[in-house]
């Protein structure tokens, strides 16, 4: 099981090695890898989360309506899919089953 | 052997898990990218700028108001006791004048106040006799006033001439005036603003060009309302100080100081090249919130934490005219600082922010299902690629 975190963690890291790697050679859209306008983005301003936020500042539109019916489409989705994997890991051990 | 699925268990969630922290910030960004591909090349407001601008139509002169284009509002640091140090027989006004142009009833000399169609006392615009363009290359720059004021012109005892620290901290504001060429159909997705220090060149190849890494704000405000003002912060700018020169127009001149002669190839000006990227949403945003209303708008730009970068790990942080250690002597200057003048050009970038809509709500949308399909498929209701994956006839 500790072996399984492990493998997990380090996936997680790897992931985010590669995205952060990306942002900071700009293969991620550069205007969207600041914090932006009204301090939307609170989460992912170190440099190791900055290829993601990108990602927080679409759920932060898309929570305040910025991006319209698409944008409560994209945010039901990714509850969604939080919820789904997170009661899998609960009531299975695994996310996806 | 023929019965085990060929992806199993962990290894499998392992996958859906990378994929998601992987796939969805870069689906977010192609998005985004998307979104803002129809953005068009640079537009330089520089050539729609009208040769008479600075004259009414009878050819009397604007108001001082009316010829604002593009001012300082922080010149860098208060260098008046580095002068007064170095010559101590010069008073406390003849520098602090230089710097403060809130103080500078002392001097007629209009340089404190304002950059564009101000010279030597002269308050005209673009004719007139007075034309303050000149060309490089492909592109029309204006010429403005560089941080200090003209100190050759002070009548300072004992001149010692600028000294060369400025700061690492300096502010504009872009007047209505200067913004009004933006047509009001536009909606803006990049501004850029390039100054470059046409007075001196060099050798394309000399240690003076570096990367300068720098932040910067911009503040659009509507008919000087502070009310209106909507502020975007924390851009981050890596820029190269060069500025390659192909084409000088005859008649031109500019002093080579890298050689004892202009060689036959291209020279380069120092240059600093400001430049506001901004997000889809910010673009509509900026449409939306001033309906495009550019003649009545003003911007204040304000650019900080200006760095040197000699080497991939040689930062030089503050004084921008001299490094220390052993780039000592080694010259790294911006192009707006000193007491003469540099180049400015405005340009902008726009797009379609119908389509910038179209894009940003269709691939959310798209994206939005994608991640509900794929909620439906983490539950053992529906298993999609398991069923791939799965040997036939299991």
């Amino acid at each position: 099981m500790n072996l399984i975190i492990i493998i997990f963690i380090s996936s997680i890291l790897a992931s985010t090695s590669i995205i952060g790697a990306l942002a900071q050679n700009g293969f991620m859209n550069s205007a969207l890898t600041r914090s932006v306008a009204g301090g939307t983005v609170a989460f992912t301003s170190s440099n190791f989360l900055v290829g993601y936020t990108n990602l927080e500042y679409f759920i932060s539109a898309s929570a305040n309506g910025s991006l319209g019916f698409s944008g409560f489409v994209f945010l039901g989705g990714l509850v969604a899919l939080m919820i789904t994997w997170l009661s899998n890991i609960i009531e299975f051990g695994v996310a996806i089953k | 052997m023929a019965d085990k699925p060929k992806i199993t268990g962990i290894s499998f969630n392992l996958f859906a898990i990378i994929a998601v922290l992987i796939l969805l910030p870069l689906a977010t960004s192609t998005i985004t990218s998307f979104s803002t591909a129809n953005s068009s090349e640079y537009i330089s407001v520089n050539k729609k700028v009208e040769p008479d601008e600075g004259y009414f139509p009878d050819g009397t002169t604007k108001p001082f108001a009316d010829r604002k284009m593009f001012t300082w509002t922080d010149k860098g640091n208060n260098m008046t006791n580095e002068y007064l140090q170095s010559n101590p027989q010069s008073t406390v006004d003849n520098y602090q004048t230089v710097w403060d142009f809130s103080n500078y009833q002392n001097f007629v000399d209009c340089y404190n106040n304002w950059l564009l169609f101000c010279d030597q006392g002269l308050y005209g615009g673009l004719g007139g006799g007075v034309d303050y363009r000149f060309a490089r290359n492909n592109d029309v720059f204006f010429q403005s006033s560089d941080n200090h004021n003209s100190l050759a012109s002070l009548s300072i005892p004992n001149y010692n001439g600028y000294i060369g620290y400025s700061g690492n901290e300096f502010a504009w504001q872009v007047h209505k005036n200067y913004m009004q060429y933006i047509p009001n159909s536009s909606d803006i997705s990049k501004l850029k603003f390039t100054f470059i220090d046409y007075n001196n060149a060099y050798s394309c190849d000399t240690p003076i060009f570096q990367t300068i890494l720098f932040k910067h704000d911009i503040t659009f405000r509507l008919n000087s309302d502070k009310d209106t003002d909507y502020t975007l912060s924390n851009f981050e700018s890596s820029k190269s100080s060069k500025y390659e020169v192909s084409y000088l127009p005859n008649g031109q001149t500019t002093t080579y100081l890298n050689g004892t002669s202009q060689p036959f190839g291209n020279i380069c000006h120092v240059q600093f090249e400001l430049e506001y990227e901004f997000s889809p949403f910010e673009i509509i945003e900026i449409s939306e919130r001033f309906d495009r209303n550019f003649e009545n708008m003003d911007l204040f730009l304000r650019v900080y934490d200006i760095k040197a970068q000699y080497t991939d790990d040689l930062l030089i942080e503050g004084g921008l005219t001299y490094g220390n250690g052993q780039f000592a002597g080694v010259v790294y200057p911006l192009a707006f600082e000193g007491d003469n003048k540099h180049g400015l050009l405005f340009e902008y970038t726009e797009v379609d922010t119908a389509k910038t809509n179209f894009f940003l709500s269709g691939g959310t949308l798209i994206l939005g299902i994608a991640l509900f399909l794929l909620s439906i498929a983490s539950t053992q209701y529906w298993n999609p690629v398991i069923e791939f994956f799965k040997p036939d006839g299991v």
